[in-house]
């Protein structure tokens, strides 16, 4: 496609042109208004200005328009200025060059009928420049987007801000279990508490807020309660446990075999090697039952009953720990 | 036919009798004596005793007949040392399972079981719940259950033995002396 010739600057007779508009007020006139035509324009035409007793003016660069580009190459008339629409960068230069007149006092421009034929300017090197890198930097934006997305979607909630606060903690209570007495709850002792550590200097300001938010140290605790969780949080080792569990075993054969004193020193056993799994206590509560130690038996059961809070057969124990209790009074 | 045709004749005739003279003659396979019919492997019976502080009225009469429970094809019948209830927890298996009764079989080395349970309503409902079971461990099936409920303990006590014998008929029979 060629350009069009540029139109020289001659008088032209006030001839009626297209796209005459009467005079606006000259309040609705700031500059120029613009005004695409809706019908199909005519093929590109040079532009030109045409005021009341001024010579016109052609439009500076008038170029054809790329056919990639049907809202712009075609010839649009411009009544006034208007801000040139977002999607015509192309032809906003023309546009530009149009608007960029300074606006004349309203009561000198009675009438503006300007007709322009706008066809994008072809990008020069600098613009094709500029637009790749704002391509560019757009695509790079948009990856960052999705993969900040995608990061966020997958880490894990935000912890909320945490408060490091210095508290001065409570001294420390060791509760040692004794190694399993015959049928014997764990015998606790509480080992001597370590001095007190020395009174910290009071927080202040921000220190304080945080402090007041802290949590508290928990109340003492009875010793025999520590002791039992302690050997709930205590957990014993592989070794231990499965000889435990195979000195259970011994106790179930000779429970089975009538020998219930033997049952009940395996059973033993098994809770000194693991006393915090309640099956010894269970075994040694069978054992002293059918050995007629109902005291031991209850006792036993009573810690079965404390350390194994979802076992399935709590209920059947309950319920035997029950018939003895009765069957003792 | 000519005289050569003959010779031949009578050649392949010969060549096929003196093969089938040379023939090994097939042996005769003679059956090993049948074996004489192997004894039944004994049938072990252990019945497990009711405990006494679930109702000691009750268990004394029901233990009674448990030790006198006679069944078909059992061979030796003995005491198991604990109940059924104690046996379960033991083994860690408290459901009412053929499963579950499997395991207390073989824990306590029998092939039948034999055993009762005393269930009461509840504290303020006197009536009480007596069930009986024959159980076949190697099968894994209970062979005989019946249940009945009494007004309270007392009539199960009395309405023990008719229970019994209701449930386990004439398959089963109820006598003998406690071993």
């Amino acid at each position: 496609m060629s350009a069009p010739p540029k139109l020289p600057l001659a008088p032209r007779p006030a001839a009626p042109t297209m796209n005459r508009l009467p005079a606006r007020p000259a309040s609705t006139l700031p500059g120029i208004t613009a005004a695409a035509s809706p019908a199909p324009a005519p093929p590109p035409a040079p532009a030109r200005a045409t005021m009341p007793g001024h010579a016109q003016v052609a439009a500076p660069a008038v170029r054809p328009a790329p056919a990639a580009s049907p809202q712009l190459g075609h010839a649009a008339t411009l009544v006034a200025t208007a801000p040139a629409p977002p999607a015509a960068a192309p032809g906003a230069t023309a546009l530009a060059t149009v608007s960029t007149t300074p606006p004349r006092p309203a009561q000198n421009v009675p009438a503006v009928d300007v007709d322009v034929t706008i066809e994008p300017a072809a990008p020069s090197d600098k613009q094709r420049r500029a637009i790749v890198i704002a391509a560019g930097a757009a695509v790079g934006i948009v990856i960052a987007l999705v993969v900040g997305l995608r990061a966020g979607r997958h880490a894990a909630p935000a912890a909320p801000p945490a408060v490091a606060v210095a508290v001065p903690s409570p001294p420390p209570v060791v509760a040692v279990i004794a190694p399993a007495p015959p049928a014997a709850e764990p015998v606790a002792e509480a080992a001597p508490a370590p001095p007190a550590a020395k009174p910290q200097p009071r927080p202040k300001g921000r220190r304080l807020a945080r402090e007041a938010v802290a949590p508290r140290p928990e109340p003492r605790q009875p010793i025999r309660k520590l002791a039992l969780a302690t050997a709930k949080k205590e957990k014993p080792a592989a070794g231990d446990r499965e000889a435990a569990r195979a000195a259970y075993e011994r106790g179930n054969s000779l429970l089975f075999s009538g020998d219930a004193g033997g049952a009940a020193s395996a059973y033993r056993e098994a809770v000194r090697l693991a006393p915090a799994d309640p099956v010894g206590y269970r075994g040694l509560g069978l054992a002293s039952e059918k050995e007629g130690k109902t005291n031991d038996a209850i006792t036993a059961f009573v810690s079965y009953l404390k350390l194994s809070r979802h076992a399935h057969d709590r209920e059947v124990i309950a319920r035997r720990l029950s018939r003895l209790t009765h069957a003792r009074k | 036919m000519t005289r050569a045709d003959g010779l031949r004749l009578l050649g392949l005739l010969a060549t096929f009798a003196t093969a089938c003279a040379t023939a090994k003659p097939v042996p005769v396979v003679h059956a090993p004596p049948a074996p004489l019919k192997a004894a039944p492997p004994p049938v072990r019976l252990a019945w497990m005793p009711l405990e006494t502080t679930v109702s000691p009225e009750v268990a004394s009469t029901v233990n009674q007949r448990l030790a006198g429970l006679a069944v078909a094809g059992v061979t030796d019948k003995f005491q198991a040392p604990v109940s059924m209830e104690m046996a379960q927890l033991a083994i860690e298996c408290i459901e009412r399972t053929p499963a579950c009764y499997g395991k207390v079989g073989r824990s306590v080395g029998a092939d039948r079981l034999a055993w009762a349970e005393v269930a009461r309503a509840s504290k303020r409902d006197a009536s009480v719940t007596l069930r009986v079971s024959l159980f076949d461990v190697g099968g894994g099936t209970l062979v005989r259950q019946g249940a009945r409920t009494f007004p309270n303990a007392k009539a199960a006590r009395d309405g023990a033995a008719a229970l019994f014998d209701g449930t386990f008929g004439a398959a089963v029979a109820s006598a003998g002396p406690a071993r």
